[in-house]
C-alpha cells in the first residue's frame, strides 16, 4: 500500500545516508556507530513523539511508524534507539508534571539525554509485578535499590526511568546515569539487536530528589509503565514491518538473479508461493499498524488493543519473512555480510520477545475477542 | 468499527447526543466498563477489588473518559479514589468538566 510516500522518501534517504552504511559494522562490533547517533541527534528524529513546544518534531503516528520501519530496514539496533528514547519521552510527556516536562523533554528531543527504560529484572519479565527493586523514602529523597536486566542502551544512557516497589505501590523514578551507586554491567553476546548496547544495572542505594517520581506512587506500573510500553509496542510493530519488508525485498532480488535448472528462482512455483505468503503476511500486518496509527492519532481508547494486535502480527511477519528469505537465498542467506539476511533473522526473533511477547499478546487478544463474541465486523 | 471492537467503540456512545446531561455521564461510564470487562458493575462496586480487571484497564478507562468527555487526566489526578468505581469516575469527570 502507498501511504504518505513523500515523507517516506525523506526517511529512506536519511537511512541510506546515515544508518545503512554502518549497520553491519555496528552489529559485528556490538556498538552503535557514533556517526549514527550523531545523525539522529542532528535530524531531530530522537524527538519524533515530543510536542514541538518542547523542541520535538511532534510527528503524527503514521509518520513515526514509517520512520521506524525505514530505520529498521537497515538496522534494528538503531530502531531500538528510537524505541527506547520514545518510550521514556512518552512517559514523561504523559505523566510528568510541568517541572519534569520542562527539565527533560527538550533535552530528550535533541538527544542531549539518551534514555534507558529500566523495568525488567532477572525474575520479572512478562510479569512486571514481580519486580523487587525498592524505592524508599528517606527525608526529601528517594533511595533506589535493586538490579535491572536487559536494559537497551544501558551502557550509554544518561537518564533511566526505573520502576520499583514504593511504600504506596509501584513507582517510577527518573535516575540520572551519573548517580552515585549506579553500576552498569554490559550485556554482551545477544543474538539480535547486538548494537543496542544492552546492560544490566545495579542500583546500590541510589539517591534522587523526591520530585524524581514520575506520576503518583501506586501508578508506576498501571499507568506510567503502561503508557511507555504501549508506545514501545507501536514502535516495535513498525520496526517489525521494516524487517519483514526488507527481508522480502532481499529474497525477491536474489530470486530474480539466481538460476536453478536454467530457470530463475523467481520462475519456480515453490519460490513464488513462498514470496506470496510472505508478502501477504507483511502487508496484512502493515494494515494493522496503519490502523493502530490512525486510532492513536484519534486518541481512541481502543488504540491499546489495536497496537497489541499490530505488534503481534508484525513481529510474527518479521520472523516469517526473515526465515523464508534465508531459505530462498540458501547458503548465501546464512552468510554474515552486507546482504544482511542472517542479521534480519536474528533481529526479527527479538521482536517476538520484547515489548510484550507473542505469548502474552495472544492471551490479552484472546480475552478481548472472547468478550466481543469473536465477531468479525463487516465494512 | 474495527475487527477487535465488536459492537461498541467510543464513537458509538455518541456522548454529546446521548449523554449530554451530567446524569447520563454515569450511564456512559457504566456502559463502557461493561463493554471492556464483560459484566455489569454496581455503581459503587470496586473494580480492582473485584479482580475482574486486566492490567490494561487503567489506560483504557482513562483513554475513554478523556475522549468521551473531552477532559485531560493529569498526573495530579492519579488517585485511585478517582478510578475505583463507576460512581467515582462519574464524580471525577463531573469535577474535571467544571474545572475546564
Amino acid at each position: 500500500m502507498t501511504v504518505g510516500l513523500s515523507r517516506r522518501d525523506e526517511f529512506a534517504s536519511f537511512v541510506r545516508a546515515h544508518v545503512a552504511p554502518a549497520a553491519t559494522s555496528s552489529d559485528k562490533s556490538g556498538c552503535l556507530d557514533p556517526r549514527i547517533l550523531s545523525a539522529f541527534r542532528e535530524s531531530g528524529y530522537l524527538g519524533v513523539n515530543i510536542d514541538p513546544n518542547y523542541g520535538g518534531l511532534g510527528f503524527d503516528n503514521l509518520d513515526i511508524g514509517m520512520l521506524t520501519a525505514e530505520v529498521a530496514r537497515a538496522c534494528s539496533s538503531s530502531r531500538t534507539l528510537l524505541t527506547v528514547q520514545g518510550i521514556v519521552s512518552a512517559a514523561v510527556q504523559r505523566w510528568g508534571n510541568d517541572s519534569q516536562r520542562q527539565t527533560y523533554l527538550t533535552r530528550l528531543a535533541c538527544g542531549e539525554i539518551l534514555a534507558g527504560f529500566a523495568l525488567s529484572e532477572s525474575d520479572a519479565g512478562s510479569d512486571a509485578t514481580a519486580i523487587e527493586t525498592k524505592i524508599e523514602t528517606s527525608g526529601d529523597q528517594l533511595v533506589v535499590t535493586g538490579r535491572k536486566r536487559w536494559i537497551s542502551f544501558g551502557q550509554t544512557a544518561n537518564l533511566f526511568l526505573v520502576f520499583g516497589r514504593a511504600q504506596d505501590g509501584f513507582g517510577a523514578v527518573l535516575v540520572p546515569g551519573d548517580t552515585p551507586g549506579l553500576h552498569r554491567e554490559p550485556q554482551l553476546d545477544m543474538v539480535g539487536t547486538r548494537a543496542a548496547m544492552m546492560a544490566n544495572l545495579v542500583f546500590d542505594g541510589c539517591r534522587v530528589p523526591r520530585d524524581a517520581m514520575l506520576g503518583r506512587p501506586g501508578f508506576g506500573l498501571s499507568h506510567v509503565a503502561a503508557t511507555a510500553l504501549d508506545y514501545g509496542r507501536f514502535s516495535v510493530a513498525w520496526g517489525s514491518i521494516g524487517i519483514a519488508a526488507q527481508a522480502l525485498a532481499s529474497g525477491v532480488r536474489f530470486a530474480r538473479t539466481r538460476k536453478h535448472s536454467f530457470k530463475f528462482l523467481s520462475d519456480q512455483p515453490l519460490i513464488k508461493a513462498r514470496i506470496a505468503r510472505v508478502g501477504l503476511a507483511t502487508e496484512s500486518a502493515k494494515l494493522l499498524c496503519v490502523e493502530a496509527a490512525r486510532m492513536r492519532d484519534e486518541r481512541s481508547p481502543s488504540a491499546v488493543m489495536w497496537t497489541m494486535a499490530a505488534k503481534y502480527a508484525a513481529s510474527k511477519a518479521a520472523v516469517f519473512s526473515a526465515n523464508e528469505s534465508v531459505q530462498i537465498c540458501g547458503a548465501r542467506g546464512l552468510l554474515s555480510d552486507d546482504y544482511g539476511q542472517e542479521r534480519l533473522l536474528r533481529d526479527a526473533k527479538v521482536t517476538e520477545i520484547i515489548e510484550g511477547s507473542t505469548d502474552v499478546l495472544e492471551l490479552a487478544l484472546g480475552d478481548h475477542l472472547i468478550l466481543r463474541d469473536g465477531e468479525l465486523d463487516v465494512y | 468499527m474495527g475487527i477487535l471492537e465488536g459492537k461498541q467503540d467510543v464513537d458509538s456512545f455518541n456522548i454529546t447526543e446521548r449523554y449530554a446531561s451530567p446524569d447520563r455521564v454515569t450511564d456512559a461510564i457504566r456502559d463502557y466498563v461493561t463493554s471492556v470487562i464483560g459484566r455489569t458493575f454496581l455503581d459503587d462496586e470496586d473494580f480492582f477489588e473485584s479482580g475482574g480487571v486486566t492490567s490494561l484497564f487503567g489506560m483504557q478507562i482513562i483513554g475513554f473518559v478523556e475522549r468521551a468527555f473531552d477532559i485531560e487526566v493529569l498526573d495530579d489526578d492519579l488517585d485511585i479514589a478517582n478510578f475505583r468505581s463507576v460512581s467515582a469516575l462519574s464524580e471525577f469527570v463531573s469535577k474535571k468538566k467544571v474545572q475546564a
